[in-house]
């Protein structure tokens, strides 16, 4: 297994952040049709079985053999944190409108900012806290409307 | 109100810290034991699900479910291909931004209509992600 390569520019990272915008937002209104006559636990199992149908393809294609070490948990606790907050976020959507639950749950990018900050000694900006908080602002507008 | 507020903050701190544990396990893994540990993670949960009485109904909306697995899938990947080359705190608030997409999406597909209030958010949203990605260049 070999590291990744260190690939620098804005292009770089934002093209693979907006295919993800444009995936996950596809994803929400897939998710809105497959809830018309499924359970969310059933959506989620049925995510799963698409995450199991990729890996057996991760591991031969791309020859990866992950190895124990700080890394390896990080990735695990990856996982977990993706898996356990999808329960999470029908949970409260179980018991809240959609206009209570989307503008609080819209905030992670500020948690993201300041552990970013403190753990991995990223410089944040004024601009950069200025951008979120209109995204931000922007999701909240977007499901109270 | 706790019945809904609860979960949605323990989601702003899991998805928040998401952004972290991964950008530190890309800095030596490659993206793809990402998306093999969190196949790893929800299979435990579907598990979980099923094991707690969950029932599986064969209906024709699994084809949709299959898509939103499918979906999940891509979207995980481009969010750690971003991560693996970009600062945790420029990619997570940028990718925050996919409710713009769901609601072009869903007037699109579903004809959900486009309100004011939609637009100005919609507005704010582009403002926002334009300003980080000229942030992000001039670094």
């Amino acid at each position: 297994m070999s590291a990744p390569q260190a690939t620098h520019g804005t292009a770089a990272w934002l093209v693979p952040a907006l295919a993800y915008v444009v995936t996950v937002g596809a994803l929400g209104v897939g998710t809105e049709l497959a809830l018309d006559d499924l359970s969310w636990q059933e959506v989620a199992i049925w995510t799963s079985v698409a995450y199991l149908a990729a890996t057996p393809l991760l591991v031969i294609k791309a020859k990866v053999r992950p190895q124990p070490g700080p890394a390896l948990l990080a990735a695990l606790a990856s996982g977990a944190l993706a898996a356990f907050s999808l329960v999470l976020f029908f949970v409260a959507l179980g018991s809240g409108e959609v206009s209570q639950v989307v503008p609080v749950t819209s905030a992670y990018p500020v948690v993201t900012l300041i552990l970013a900050a403190t753990l991995l000694r990223e410089r944040v900006t004024t601009t950069q806290v200025l951008a979120t908080a209109l995204i931000i602002g922007g999701v909240v507008l977007l499901s109270v409307s | 109100m706790l019945d809904w507020l609860l979960p949605s903050l323990a989601y702003v701190g899991a998805i928040g810290v998401l952004g972290i544990t991964s950008k530190f396990a890309l800095r030596t893994l490659p993206w793809q034991v990402m998306i093999i540990c969190a196949a790893l993670a929800y299979t435990v949960t579907a598990l979980a699900l099923l094991a707690t009485g969950t029932t599986l109904t064969l209906e024709p909306a699994i084809g949709w479910a299959l898509l939103v697995g499918a979906l999940a899938v891509c979207g995980l990947t481009f969010f750690n291909m971003a991560l693996e080359r970009g600062e945790a705190s420029m990619v997570v608030p940028i990718s925050a931004s996919y409710p713009l997409a769901g609601t072009l999406l869903a007037a699109i597909v579903l004809a959900e209509r486009i309100t004011v209030g939609r637009v100005a958010g919609m507005t704010l949203i582009v403002i926002g992600a334009v300003i980080l990605g000229r942030a992000g260049s001039e670094r």
